[in-house]
């Protein structure tokens, strides 16, 4: 565990010393401001970036699955952002349902059974975030959700890299819980890469610590952010399940 | 602003570190309908699910986090095709 600790802390520090030449143009800095559709970096992995203030946005996810009477498994969450990420922290605030479907794949209706994800985050040049957070902290509902686990702890580093005249964008965390396997304690190692053909539209690979996701994510209006993102959950067929069908819809933007 | 940097770059490494030991350090079982995460991880990935939360144009140059890079890098293309 310590090796992959280090691994993890080595590829941060590799991440942020490559800061490119162009990004001291800030001209492109301004005309970029009119563009709000982004194709996403990451389907299910946390990443660094997140919410400062002015940021809002309201997203859900879902995927097929053996886990219940619907076989789908989904949630939604409505999201905000406190302080400045490139002048101190941001902290992003998360309020996550964690039932879509009513009384049929479990016994909460909607909204009646959530938690809270908090991310702490900063900006560093070169287009590099650091973050720490939690997942399914505060939960309320049903003792059936509320008593399921522990919340989750993550620290990820993530950054734009461009190849050629295309981005990139790569991300490496650690964390555990959901970050790690079913059955698993202590922590693990998780990521992500994502390759931008456009700003509006990314193929993705990611390892969560727990399953190997792919997808492909598409931005379809220049100027409403609007995310779409579909793809296929755990390609290793890990833990006895099958490959699975999931997908985000999310839309956000920044007032500021 | 070398020194706003530094300091950047200590909170970001500080941030890292003490994250990566409370992480290694706390264990915990499986998760939401048979493991899967998605009724809790949402509140860790939901800035990917929306990503232009992130985007707020501080004018900074290769500031604003990786989604202001990767909008910054397609202007500087479309401005490149247009002259």
């Amino acid at each position: 565990m310590k090796a992959k600790n280090k691994a993890v802390l080595v590829s941060g520090a590799l991440m942020l010393a490559s800061a490119p030449a162009w990004a001291q143009n800030t001209a492109a800095s301004v005309a970029a401001s009119d563009m709000k559709g982004f194709a996403a970096p990451a389907l299910n992995a946390p990443v660094a970036f997140g919410a400062s203030w002015g940021g809002v946005g309201v997203g859900i996810g879902g995927q097929t699955c053996d886990c219940n009477k619907d076989d789908a498994d989904g949630a939604a969450a409505i999201v905000f952002g406190l302080g400045d990420a490139d002048k101190y922290a941001g902290l992003e605030v998360a309020a996550v349902s964690g039932a879509l479907f009513g009384s049929h794949g479990s016994k909460d209706s909607f909204g009646e059974s959530g938690s809270i994800g908090l991310k702490l985050h900063t900006n560093v040049p070169g287009y590099a975030s650091f973050a720490v957070g939690v997942d399914g902290t505060g939960r309320w509902g049903s003792k059936s959700y509320t008593h399921a686990s522990s919340s989750s702890v993550y620290a990820v580093a993530t950054k734009m890299v461009p190849v050629g005249q295309f981005a990139t964008v790569l991300n490496i965390g650690i964390g555990d819980g959901i970050y790690n396997g079913p059955n698993d304690s202590g922590a693990n190692v998780f990521g992500s890469a994502a390759f931008y053909f456009t700003q509006q539209i990314s193929l993705l690979a990611e390892y969560t610590g727990r399953f190997t996701n792919a997808a492909l994510s598409v931005a379809p209006f220049r100027s409403f952010p609007l995310t779409v993102t579909l793809g296929a959950t755990n390609l290793g067929e890990r833990y006895g399940g099958d490959v699975e069908f999931a997908g985000t819809v999310g839309y956000g933007f920044n007032f500021n | 602003m070398q020194k706003h940097i530094v300091l950047k770059l200590l909170a970001g490494s500080a941030l890292a570190l003490s994250s990566t030991a409370f992480a290694a350090s706390s264990g915990s079982g499986s998760s939401g309908s048979a493991g899967l995460g998605i009724d809790t991880g949402l509140g860790g990935s939901i800035s990917a699910v929306v990503p232009g939360v992130s985007v707020s144009n501080s004018g900074k140059p290769g500031m604003g986090g990786p989604i202001q890079g990767v909008a910054d890098l397609n202007a500087k293309k479309q401005d490149s095709k247009g002259k």
